[in-house]
């Protein structure tokens, strides 16, 4: 991957681990300042070492995206630290435990909605007020392959990643003049470190076996689009959801 | 710049207009071209100016035989293909009540079996490198047809169909191809610039263009090809069966009106 994004700032929400610290080692490595977001701050010390080494220009934030508040301060900080705000990666997600509609609870659904629906709309709030502020930028939410496809026992989940498709094209449509980006990539399954210390074998190929590819998709896969998307050579795409799963959704 | 560095590609429709910026990109990303078009002098001109790297090779999308000779010379000169881009096309647009049977069937000829003997000759040069990426040039008007796109919007929706299935018998048998699609909106081609300047009022006709799409103006032809290029090179390499917008919003919005969009 070559794009240079030297001088570039980067905001990325759940970027202590998984895909957002992928996201954040590509940026990285291309020259861009950037500001991990995470709920721990322990988590955040172990990441932003990781990327030090990277020779990375790093902060790190501790946030819930939920949290409107929070949410401010985090963009504002990272305005504080650079003086700008020019992409921002709104990638920190949740999973919903796995049951039918009529035996799910109220208690999930709004854990759920808070982080992955609220918690993307709040950054976007705050990340496109400062961005109209300066004359630009671009957005890059984490929707996923769930977006326009449905997993039977992971209604909230689905739900949730519709729902940030069409805040995204809403987005995009409403700050195509502002010289403002707005567009999601949609994973398929990752083999993020998560995933593969947990899942057992079987599972495992199970998720890969959904793709056309018939392989799970790498971290470094998925963070390729996002950096595409984000780079000027994306200049003329806006308001689309970029699967990166292997062929998933074109079945 | 080495994004396809020692890459054997072919572009469709290189000597002019998208496909030509594609060429252009690609031999500066350090890929090997064949511009395959069945305008000579204008893919020959093209290639001298590109140097050794890139070669031009007679080709009519329409005919297998022509396939297989362009796809023989390809592999004689730089080696099997590893990235086929089809860009060759035609569009007249003209309403249900307008268009002849012959427009039907050229559009047809030229955007679906081209496309589907593209990709045959593809997979075949492909697999003998056990990998490959093809990327097949469609456009919003596959998605959203505007009402004089009757054999345009129809041939392009064809080509898409035959991108997915490609793209899934590619994953099925395990090969390491994958097959996209890249769906421009209004793009200043050569052809788009012409268009405009024989309009009565050129500079309104490019307003009402630009205007369609959410960012209020026209693709550039590199905007296009920079789509193609992620696609084609390996920082795409999950990605297969996906139709690509480049389109500046315009389909993330409700249907754009007026004036035939």
């Amino acid at each position: 991957m070559s794009f240079d994004f030297s001088n570039k700032v980067v905001l990325i929400t759940g970027g202590a681990s998984g895909l957002g610290l992928a996201c954040a080692q590509a940026f990285c490595s291309q020259g861009a300042k950037v500001a991990i977001a995470d709920l721990s701050q322990e988590a955040i010390d172990k990441a932003v070492d990781t990327l030090q080494q990277l020779n990375g220009e790093v902060i790190g934030l501790v946030c819930n995206v939920s949290q409107a508040n929070q949410v401010d301060e985090m963009v504002t900080s990272v305005v504080e630290q650079w003086g700008r705000l020019d992409i921002a990666v709104n990638n920190a997600g949740i999973s919903s435990p796995l049951n039918p509609v009529a035996k799910t609870q109220e208690e999930d659904f709004d854990r759920v909605m808070a982080v992955n629906l609220k918690g993307v709309w709040l950054c976007m709030r705050a990340e496109l007020q400062q961005m109209e502020k300066q004359g630009g930028g671009a957005i890059v939410n984490m929707a996923s392959a769930l977006s326009t496809r449905v997993f039977a026992g992971g209604s909230f989940y689905v739900a949730s990643k519709f729902a940030v498709a069409g805040l995204t094209r809403t987005a995009a449509v409403e700050y195509a003049e502002s010289g403002i980006r707005i567009n999601a990539v949609c994973p398929g399954n990752v083999a993020t470190p998560l995933v593969v210390n947990t899942v057992s074998p079987e599972m495992l190929k199970e998720l890969a076996n959904v793709h056309a590819m018939k392989r799970l998709g790498e971290p470094e896969e998925i963070a390729s689009a996002v950096m595409f998307l984000a780079s000027d050579a994306a200049s003329f795409n806006t308001g689309t959801i970029l699967p990166v799963d292997g062929g998933w959704t074109a079945q | 710049m080495n994004r396809l560095s020692n890459k054997v590609a072919m572009v469709t429709g290189g000597a002019n207009g998208i496909g030509a910026g594609i060429v252009s990109l690609f031999i500066n990303e350090g890929a090997k071209v064949v511009i395959a078009d069945n305008n000579a002098d204008a893919g020959n001109a093209l290639a001298d100016s590109l140097g050794e790297q890139c070669q031009y090779i007679y080709l009519d999308v329409t005919e297998a035989s022509a396939w297989q000779r362009a796809m023989q010379a390809t592999e004689e000169v730089f080696g099997p293909l590893d990235i086929l881009v089809q860009s060759a096309g035609i569009s007249r647009p003209a309403s249900i009540e307008d268009a002849s049977l012959d427009d039907w069937r050229e559009h047809m000829k030229v955007h679906g079996e081209g496309a589907f003997l593209g990709c045959r000759a593809a997979i075949a040069s492909m697999k003998k490198n056990h990998a490959g990426s093809i990327v097949n040039i469609s456009s919003v008007e596959s998605i959203r047809p505007g009402p004089l796109f009757t054999c345009y919007g129809a041939a392009k929706a064809a080509q898409d169909a035959l991108t997915k299935t490609v793209a899934l018998h590619c994953g099925e048998m395990g090969y390491d191809i994958r097959c996209n699609s890249v769906h421009p909106a209004a793009t200043y081609t050569p052809l788009l610039q012409q268009y405009l300047e024989s309009a009565p009022d050129p500079k309104a006709l490019e307003k009402i263009y630009a205007g369609m799409q959410p960012l209020n103006r026209i693709a550039t032809v590199e905007e296009v090809a920079n789509s193609v290029l992620f696609l084609a090179s390996d920082e795409s390499s999950f990605m297969t069966g996906h139709q690509m917008y480049v389109d500046g919003g315009v389909l993330a919005k409700p249907y754009p009106s007026g004036q035939g969009a």
